[in-house]
């Protein structure tokens, strides 16, 4: 999977002063690559357009500008059958279990619905599949006839893994899968979901704004900050060595589980996220960085390989210190 | 602690609500005590009974269903339970405060922010309104939120999340609470703005000297802000500890299995911790110890038998056989 330049923006529709004119760059030129059987994590504060993002690499949403290809194919220049294909090796799982599962539909045909709607298989072996998933995640078979709310969150995760894995998927989209869980629930996903990944040699889009649940599922990490990626690399190289001060800023703002450190050094960032709808100029973060110097208002810094490493910063880490 | 010490005591409260299924032990025969200055932290998943501990204290428990079936709240020698509505009226945003989860929730979004600050400092502090103005200008400096003159005549739609955490955040202090109750007040938040507002708890409290009851389910936000624990489970108190013990050593199988669950930032983890099973239906408890279906140590007699919390080492307390005998 691989994206250039991709853009999307969004007319500004909200009540208040704006004027009708105003345009959300929701996403504004990525361009990232997905390896197979990788965990690739997207990070970042509420609005940076984590889950746009993810929206337009399956196609729920066509970019404003860019292109997207799938196994080397441009996803938006697909003919019917190609997208039939398509809609069956990549599926998402979405962060809010309760409003994603229709409640009006009994457990057995919540995950049978897409082997029917791509009519593969007779009814029996469908509900054979659906039984075997049921096992896979974790949920008792003999709940085939429940309602989603008859169930707990954490269980209706489940259902929706197991219903996103009936057509045999390669990428999987998690949208904040576990953001909605109480951690004894949460570590349970977490480790399905890997398990899961061996067993299928599935590949993830991990979307989620908690560090350190990133730091345990993924692979490679994309930072962003308002419709821009600042910083790529792999997992535990990135957040032992950011090279992006922003990333460096929202690791230290994570409250840790041990009292000894409360008194560490750290600096808290100070001010809100700017809007998107007139992001700063230059770099998009300079607002509320400690180390902005003048190009950084005026310049906006370009994404720069160092190696398997990516950053967007006029003065990355290193050189600051 | 001795008495001069305690800001609040809370005995034997048992909050339960009256529905059409059953009875709901929502708040189950907890007993602590808050320490003047002290911040305690309640912390436990989904469902586990602290927003009802706090609506308990301030006696807003929607009647029906719910109902405070037993207990004592003491505090500056009264007990709140024992209060005339008009009484109680004229403690909560005066004496005792609270911060809830969701600011949009307590501001009216038809008033500035501005006059809802200024209307609790006129009717607790009995201030005109020229004064009010100037003492929530004050307050929201005191907060730091910027162009404070200016931000006075916004609507709370016109702010953001965090700056509206800040109003009410400063609604709740302009009287000076000698008691702060705060339930889940960053978990709406981004990270880097939840720093913000921790910090400025912290800096506030130091600064008017009141105690605060913080609710979270975030053992981070408890191990960054609290002085004492309590750790909750099924409407009753598991563990009870000061910060320091409670996070080197841990006791209550359940306490163990949560830390053990979170993910560490700053190492790689092979894998994580998981605690079996799910978070009970108030209504079907198990009997015995409430943990026990999902607990790896359990014997006969956590099955048929309920632990009393027991102290263990000093202010140490934990409800688990484990350690009993
Ligand atoms: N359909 C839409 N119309 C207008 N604006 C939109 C639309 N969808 C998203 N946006 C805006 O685009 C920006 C990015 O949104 P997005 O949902 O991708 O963020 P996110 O990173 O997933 O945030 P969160 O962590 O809150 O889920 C936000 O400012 C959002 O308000
Ligand atoms: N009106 C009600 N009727 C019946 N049960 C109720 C009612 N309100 C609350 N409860 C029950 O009381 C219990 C405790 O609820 P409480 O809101 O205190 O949980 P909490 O620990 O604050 O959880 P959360 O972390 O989700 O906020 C819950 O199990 C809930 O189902
Ligand atoms: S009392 Fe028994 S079941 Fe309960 S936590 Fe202790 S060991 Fe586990
Ligand atoms: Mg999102
Ligand atoms: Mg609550």
């Amino acid at each position: 999977m691989e994206c250039e330049n991709l853009k999307k923006y969004f007319v500004a529709t909200g009540k208040g002063m704006k004027s009708k004119k105003d345009v959300v760059r929701a996403v504004d030129d990525i361009s990232l690559e997905i390896y197979k059987n990788e965990t690739l994590a997207l990070v970042g504060e509420s609005g940076c357009g984590k889950s746009t993002l993810g929206r337009l690499i399956i196609k729920l949403l066509d970019p404003t500008e860019g292109e997207v290809y799938y196994k080397e194919s441009n996803i938006a220049t697909l003919n019917k059958e190609g997208i039939n294909k398509f809609r069956k090796q990549v599926q998402i799982i979405f962060q809010d279990p309760y409003a994603s599962l229709n409640p009006r539909m009994k457990v057995v045909d919540l995950i049978r619905e897409p082997l029917r709607t791509h009519n593969i298989a007779k009814k029996k072996e469908q509900i054979e599949k659906v039984a075997d998933l049921m096992n896979l995640v974790g949920i008792r078979t003999e709940y085939m006839t429940r309602y989603p709310h008859q169930f707990s969150g954490g269980q209706r995760q489940r259902i929706g893994i197991a219903r996103a894995l009936a057509l045999n998927p390669e990428l999987l989209i998690c949208d904040e899968p576990v953001s909605a869980l109480d951690v004894s629930i949460q570590s349970q996903i977490l480790n399905l979901l890997k398990k899961l990944q061996e067993k299928f040699n599935l590949t993830y889009l991990f979307i989620s704004h908690d560090l350190a649940v990133v730091r345990y599922i993924s692979d490679r990490v994309c930072v962003m900050f308002l419709g821009k990626i600042v910083e790529v690399g792999s997992c535990k190289d990135l957040f032992e060595h950011p090279l992006h001060p922003y990333t460096k800023f929202l690791m230290s703002a994570v409250p840790l589980p041990d009292p000894k450190f409360r008194d560490r050094d750290r600096v808290i960032l100070e001010g809100d996220i700017p809007s998107p709808i007139n992001p700063p100029p230059g770099c998009r973060f300079h607002t509320r960085c400690p180390y902005a110097r003048g190009i950084c208002q005026q310049e906006e810094p370009q994404l720069v390989e160092l190696g398997d490493r990516k950053y967007a910063c006029h003065f990355p880490l290193e050189r600051v210190i | 602690m001795s008495d001069n010490d305690v800001m609040l005591s809370v005995e034997g409260l048992k909050t339960y609500f009256f529905t059409d299924k059953g009875i709901v032990p929502a708040v189950d025969d907890i007993s602590f005590a808050v320490g003047a200055g002290k911040v305690l932290g309640i912390v436990g998943e989904s469902g586990c009974g602290k927003s009802m501990t706090a609506l308990s204290i301030l006696r807003l428990i929607p009647t029906p269903p719910g109902r405070i079936v037993a207990g004592n709240i003491l505090f500056a020698g009264k007990n709140l339970l024992d209060l005339s509505v008009k009484q109680m009226h004229s403690i909560r945003g005066n004496e005792i405060s609270m911060i809830f989860q969701e600011p949009m929730t307590s501001l009216n979004p038809v008033y500035t922010v501005g006059k809802q600050v200024m209307e609790v400092l006129r009717l607790h502090q009995n201030l005109h309104k020229e004064a009010a103005r100037a003492k929530a200008i004050e307050m929201f400096n005191l907060v730091g939120i910027p162009e404070a003159e200016k931000r006075i005549d916004t609507y709370p739609h016109q702010l953001s999340g965090g700056l509206r955490q800040r109003v009410m955040i400063a609604m709740a202090l302009s009287c000076r609470p000698k008691l702060l109750i705060a339930d889940e007040p960053t978990t709406a938040l981004d990270v880097t703005v939840q720093a913000q507002i921790l910090r400025l708890m912290k800096n506030l409290q130091d600064e008017i000297d009141s105690s605060i009851i913080l609710i979270t389910h975030d053992l981070g936000v408890i191990a960054e802000m609290c002085d004492d624990v309590l750790v909750m489970y099924t409407g009753r108190i598991m563990e009870q500890a000061d910060v320091y013990s409670l996070f080197e050593n841990p006791l209550h199988p359940y306490t163990k299995g949560l830390l053990q669950s979170i993910p560490n930032l700053h190492k790689d983890n092979e894998s994580l911790y998981n605690i079996k099973g799910l978070v009970p239906n108030l209504l079907n408890l198990a009997d015995g110890c409430k943990f026990h279906p999902r607990c790896e140590f359990v014997q006969d007699i956590c099955i048929e038998k309920e632990p009393e919390l027991f102290e263990v080492t000093k202010g140490h307390f934990v409800r688990c056989w484990k350690y009993m005998g």
